[in-house]
C-alpha cells in the first residue's frame, strides 16, 4: 500500500506471541495513521473498565503515511493507550527518528499487549522480532538505557525507553527517545512499565514506496526550498521553541508560581537568548527537518555537569517560571533530572509547583516532605521532589498519581489550584485572558494539553474579552493540528514557519495515491476526535460536561499582576463557551456526541454501542 | 575535502535524498552517505562519505571501480559484490544493503549538499562540479 | 519615510483582512512597533520580526525603504 509499510506488528508480552497483520485499506483510508490508528485500536480493543496499568491495556506505537518519506520532517510517532492519568484514551507523540525507522523495518504500527514475565525490551530488525530479557537495564535512567542499547546494538537502532518513573508506574511517566525527545503526556511510560517493557529498539532496511515519486519529489523540493528561503528559519535554528518564553510572558500567558500568575518578573533569565548564550552546545534535528529545534545543552549543578536536550518552551514554562527557578541553567538541570527519571516535564513541573504552593500555604509541612523546604525558587527542592515522585516515596506517592489525586490526598482546598483537566496537568499557557485557549484546554480530548488547538493569537486578534464565536476556531484547530499527528509529520513547518497547508494537501495523493482533498482529511480527523470522545462516554456513565472543567482558580481568582492584572473569566463565561462548543460539534449539552453526529461521521456501530448502553440519545 | 561537521544537526536528510536520487526510493539505508551520532561521547554528529581518494580502485579484483573526472564509480554490471573494497575503504564509506548487488557509494551528484539545511556538505557539491 | 511590511500567510489567516504586503508612510525616526501598529498588528500578534534579513526588536529604528517581515508568534508546537 503506497505510503505505508503495509503491516501492523502485534506483540503479546504475556505469551511472547508475535504476529504480522496486513494493514487494511479500510483502516488506512479511514484513520490515516499515527494517532488515528491509536484511537482505532484503543477504542476497538480496550474495553470499558480495563485497568490502564494492567495487562489488558494496549500500547499502540504508530507512524503515519508521511513518516520516513522524502518531505520535511516525516518524523512523528504517536503512542496511544488508555491513560493511567485520566482513565480515558490518551496519546502522546515523539519526534526524532523512531517513526521513520519503524516504517523502514516494515511496520506502520506496533500493538503491544499483555505483560512480560520479567523486565524486557522489544527488539525489532526488519522481520526479526524478539522480546529480550533485560534485567540489567531495569532501574537505569532512560537516557543511560538508550546509550546502553545503542552501545550494544549500534547507532542505527532507534530506541524508545522508560526510566525508573515508568517502571514504578508514575502516571505521568514519559517515553524517551533520541536522548531528549519525549512522548511525555498521558503516562505512556507508565503503561510500558506496567508491561515490564523497558524499551523498544528498531532498525529497518526496507523502502517506503509511494504512489508518485516524481510528484512527491516536486512538492517536497518546493517545500524544502520555501523553508530554506524563509529568513525566520535561522531564528528557529538558533533558539527553537525556547524563543516563545519572552513572547508568552509579554502577553500574560506564562504560567508562574503554579499558575497563580501569568507573568514572571524574572523571565529574561529563562529566555531563548539566554539558553543560546549560556548553556547551548549543539543544534539537534528530528528526521529530515531543516528547523532543528532540538537544543543540546550543558548544565552544571553542585559540581555535576550534565547534558540534556532542551529546555524548550513547555519545560521552561512548567519547570522554570511555574516553580520560579532562577536561571535557564537551573531549568536545564531540572529538565535533565526529569528526562533521566522518565517524567513528563509538563506534569512533573506542575506537580512540583503544586507541592510548593501547598507547602507555602501550610497544607503540607516539612514533616510531610521529609524535611524538604519545598519553596518556590528552590532547584534543590525540585530535584528532591521529583526523585520522590519517581520512587513513589513519601509525598511522591500521592504526587505520582497526578495533582488531582494529590489534592484529594492533601485537602485543604488544594483542589482549587491543582491545575489539570480530566486528570492531566495543564501545559504552558495560562489562559484567564484567552477564552478560546481556555476552551481549547477544557475540551482537549486527552486532558489539559495545548497541542490540539493553540488559539491564543485568535483571542488577541478578535478580542481577549470576547466569548461568543470562539468555539468555531477551537474546533477548526482541533481537526487541523491533530491531522499532522495522523500523517506522522511534524506541524512546526506549517504553524511556525508558515509553510502553507496546500503543500501537505498535495503531498497526500503523491504519497498514498488516494485522492482525498484536505477537507476530506479534516472530516477523518473529526471522526477520530469523536471516536476518542466516545471512548470516554463508553468508559464512564457520568462522563461528560463535568470532565471539561478547568480548576476553580481560573474562574475565581483574577490575575494578580503583569500585563493582564485584574482580568478574569467567569463561571458563566465558561458555560457559554462550552454550550457553543457542544452545539457546533453536534454533541448534547452534557458534552456527549449524539447518535446522529456519530452516524454522520461514519461511526454507526459506535453510536449503536453507546445507545445500547443508554449513554447517548 | 572538508565537511563542516560542526554544523550537522543529525537530521539525515542527506541519507534520505541520496536514496531518492540513486534508487528512486525512500530508504536511507540505500545511500552513499551516513550520519552517525556522537552525541553521547562528543556532543556532535559525524558524516561518513567517500572523499574520492581512489584506494578502492586497486583493491577491486575484477576492475569494476574506476575514476572518472575526479569521481570514483563502481560499474554495477562488472561488480561481483565481493566486499573487498568495502573493507579497503579507509573511511568506511562503501555501504552494503541486502537488496542491492553492489556496494553503494557517493558519486558526488551534489543533491544532498543542495538540500542540507546547514551547508555541512558544501565540499561535496564542489566535487560534483568537477565531475560535471 | 516609506517602509514595507510583509506578513506570513499564517498571520494573515489569524487576522483576516490584513494584506500580506503593505507599503506604509511613517514618520522619520519611527521604530518597528510603530510600523507594525500602523499595519494593524498590535503586540502579541507578532513573533519574530526581521528588518531586511536581520532579526530586529520592537524598538529597532527604521530607515527609508526597509522591508519588515513579520512572523506569527510561536504556536507551541
Amino acid at each position: 500500500m503506497h505510503g505505508y509499510a503495509g503491516a501492523i506488528l502485534r506483540v503479546n508480552l504475556s505469551t511472547g506471541a508475535v504476529s504480522r497483520e496486513p494493514l487494511t485499506e479500510d483502516l488506512a483510508s479511514n484513520y490515516i495513521g499515527g494517532r488515528g490508528f491509536g484511537a482505532h485500536f484503543v477504542y476497538r480493543e480496550v474495553p470499558a473498565g480495563t485497568d490502564p496499568l494492567g495487562p489488558g491495556n494496549k500500547l499502540v506505537v504508530a507512524a503515519g503515511p508521511f513518516s520516513g518519506v522524502f518531505l520535511p520532517s516525516g518524523a512523528k510517532t504517536s503512542l496511544s493507550a488508555k491513560s493511567p492519568a485520566t482513565g480515558l484514551y490518551g496519546d502522546s507523540n515523539i519526534g526524532g527518528h523512531l517513526a521513520a525507522e519503524l516504517k523502514y523495518a516494515g511496520y506502520d504500527a506496533l500493538v503491544i499487549e499483555g505483560k512480560a514475565g520479567e523486565p524486557s525490551y522489544l527488539f525489532i530488525e526488519d522481520d526479526r522480532v524478539e522480546v529480550r530479557p533485560c534485567a540489567k537495564l531495569w532501574g537505569m535512567g532512560s537516557i543511560k538505557t538508550e546509550k546502553a542499547l545503542k552501545d550494544e546494538l549500534g547507532d542505527e537502532f532507534q530506541i524508545a525507553a522508560i526510566g525508573p518513573a515508568g517502571e514504578n508506574m508514575v502516571v505521568f511517566a514519559s517515553v524517551n527517545h533520541d536522548i531528549g525527545r519525549q512522548a511525555g503526556r498521558c503516562g505512556m511510560g507508565a503503561v510500558m512499565g506496567s508491561k515490564n517493557l523497558k524499551a523498544i529498539a528498531v532498525r529497518g532496511t526496507r523502502t517506503v514506496h509511494v504512489a508518485d515519486m516524481a510528484g512527491l519529489r516536486k512538492v517536497a523540493n518546493e517545500m524544502f526550498a520555501v523553508l530554506a528561503a524563509n529568513p525566520a528559519l535561522k531564528v528557529w535554528q538558533d533558539q527553537g521553541l525556547a524563543q516563545v518564553t519572552t513572547w508568552s510572558n509579554s502577553i500574560g500567558a506564562l504560567p508562574t508560581r503554579n499558575f497563580r500568575q501569568n507573568f514572571y518578573e524574572n523571565a529574561e533569565a529563562l529566555s531563548g537568548e539566554r539558553m543560546r548564550s549560556d548553556i547551548h552546545v549543539r543544534d539537534k534535528a528530528c528526521f529530515a527537518c531543516p528547523m532543528a529545534t532540538g537544543k543540546y545543552c550543558r548544565a552544571r549543578h553542585r559540581g555535576e555537569t550534565v547534558y540534556v536536550e532542551g529546555p524548550e518552551y513547555e519545560t521552561t514554562a512548567l519547570i522554570g517560571s511555574n516553580c520560579a527557578l532562577g536561571s535557564i541553567e537551573e531549568v536545564a538541570y531540572a529538565n535533565y533530572m526529569c528526562d533521566e527519571l522518565g517524567l513528563d516535564t509538563i506534569s512533573g513541573g506542575s506537580a512540583v509547583a503544586f507541592t510548593m504552593e501547598c507547602f507555602e500555604r501550610g497544607i503540607i509541612t516539612k514533616e510531610d516532605t521529609g524535611g524538604i523546604e519545598a519553596r518556590f525558587g528552590s532547584l534543590d527542592a525540585f530535584v528532591e521532589i521529583v526523585k520522590l515522585i519517581a520512587a513513589r516515596q513519601g509525598i511522591g506517592e500521592p504526587l505520582s498519581r497526578g495533582v488531582r489525586a494529590a489534592a484529594e490526598a492533601w485537602g485543604g482546598g488544594s483542589e482549587d489550584f491543582a491545575i489539570q483537566v480530566k486528570g492531566l496537568e495543564w501545559s504552558g499557557y495560562e489562559s484567564r485572558g484567552a477564552p478560546s485557549m481556555m476552551l481549547a484546554y477544557m475540551t482537549c480530548d486527552i486532558g489539559a494539553h495545548h497541542n490540539r488547538a493553540w488559539a491564543i493569537t485568535h483571542d488577541i486578534a478578535v478580542g481577549r474579552n470576547i466569548i461568543k464565536g470562539k468555539a468555531a476556531k477551537v474546533i477548526e484547530l482541533q481537526h487541523t493540528r491533530p491531522l499532522f499527528d495522523c500523517l506522522g509529520v511534524c506541524r512546526l513547518q506549517w504553524v511556525e514557519l508558515g509553510l502553507p497547508l496546500e503543500y501537505y494537501a498535495r503531498l497526500y495523493p503523491a504519497v498514498t495515491g488516494r485522492q482525498d482533498s484536505w477537507d476530506d482529511l479534516l472530516d477523518k480527523s473529526e471522526r477520530i476526535w469523536n471516536l476518542v470522545r466516545a471512548f470516554g462516554v463508553r468508559e464512564r456513565a457520568d462522563f461528560g460536561r463535568a470532565d471539561d472543567q478547568p480548576p476553580r482558580r481560573f474562574y475565581t481568582e483574577p490575575v494578580p499582576d503583569g500585563p493582564l492584572a485584574g482580568s478574569r473569566i467567569t463561571r458563566e463565561d465558561l458555560d457559554r463557551l462550552l454550550d457553543e462548543y457542544y452545539d457546533l460539534r453536534g454533541w448534547d449539552r452534557n458534552g456527549r456526541p449524539t447518535a446522529k453526529t456519530l452516524e454522520r461521521l461514519g461511526l454507526r456501530d459506535v453510536a449503536a454501542e453507546l445507545q445500547a448502553l443508554g449513554r447517548i440519545s | 575535502m572538508k565537511l563542516d561537521l560542526d554544523r550537522c544537526t543529525g537530521c539525515k536528510l542527506c541519507q534520505l535524498v541520496c536514496s531518492v536520487v540513486s534508487f528512486g526510493e525512500n530508504n536511507p539505508k540505500k545511500a552513499g552517505i551516513r550520519v552517525v551520532s556522537r552525541l553521547f561521547t562528543d556532543a556532535r554528529y559525524d558524516v561518513v562519505v567517500c572523499d574520492q581518494c581512489g584506494l578502492c580502485i586497486e583493491s577491486c579484483p575484477v576492475g569494476a571501480i574506476s575514476m572518472e573526472d575526479g569521481v570514483v564509480r563502481i560499474d554495477a554490471d562488472t561488480c561481483t559484490n565481493c566486499g573487498i573494497c568495502v573493507e579497503t575503504c579507509p573511511n568506511g564509506a562503501m555501504f552494503v544493503h541486502p537488496d542491492v548487488d553492489h556496494p553503494i557509494k557517493c558519486i558526488a551528484c551534489g543533491e544532498c549538499a543542495r538540500l542540507c539545511p546547514r551547508g555541512v556538505l558544501d565540499a561535496l557539491a564542489g566535487v560534483g562540479k568537477v565531475a560535471s | 519615510m516609506r517602509v514595507t511590511v510583509e506578513i506570513s500567510k499564517v498571520l494573515a489567516s489569524i487576522r483576516p483582512g490584513l494584506a500580506e504586503r503593505t507599503d506604509l508612510d511613517i514618520p522619520d525616526g519611527a521604530v518597528v512597533s510603530d510600523a507594525l501598529a500602523a499595519a494593524g498588528l498590535e503586540q502579541g500578534l507578532w513573533g519574530i520580526v526581521l528588518v531586511g534579513d536581520r532579526v530586529a526588536g520592537a524598538t529597532a529604528t527604521l530607515s527609508p525603504g526597509d522591508k519588515i517581515t513579520v512572523l506569527p508568534p510561536v504556536s507551541g508546537g
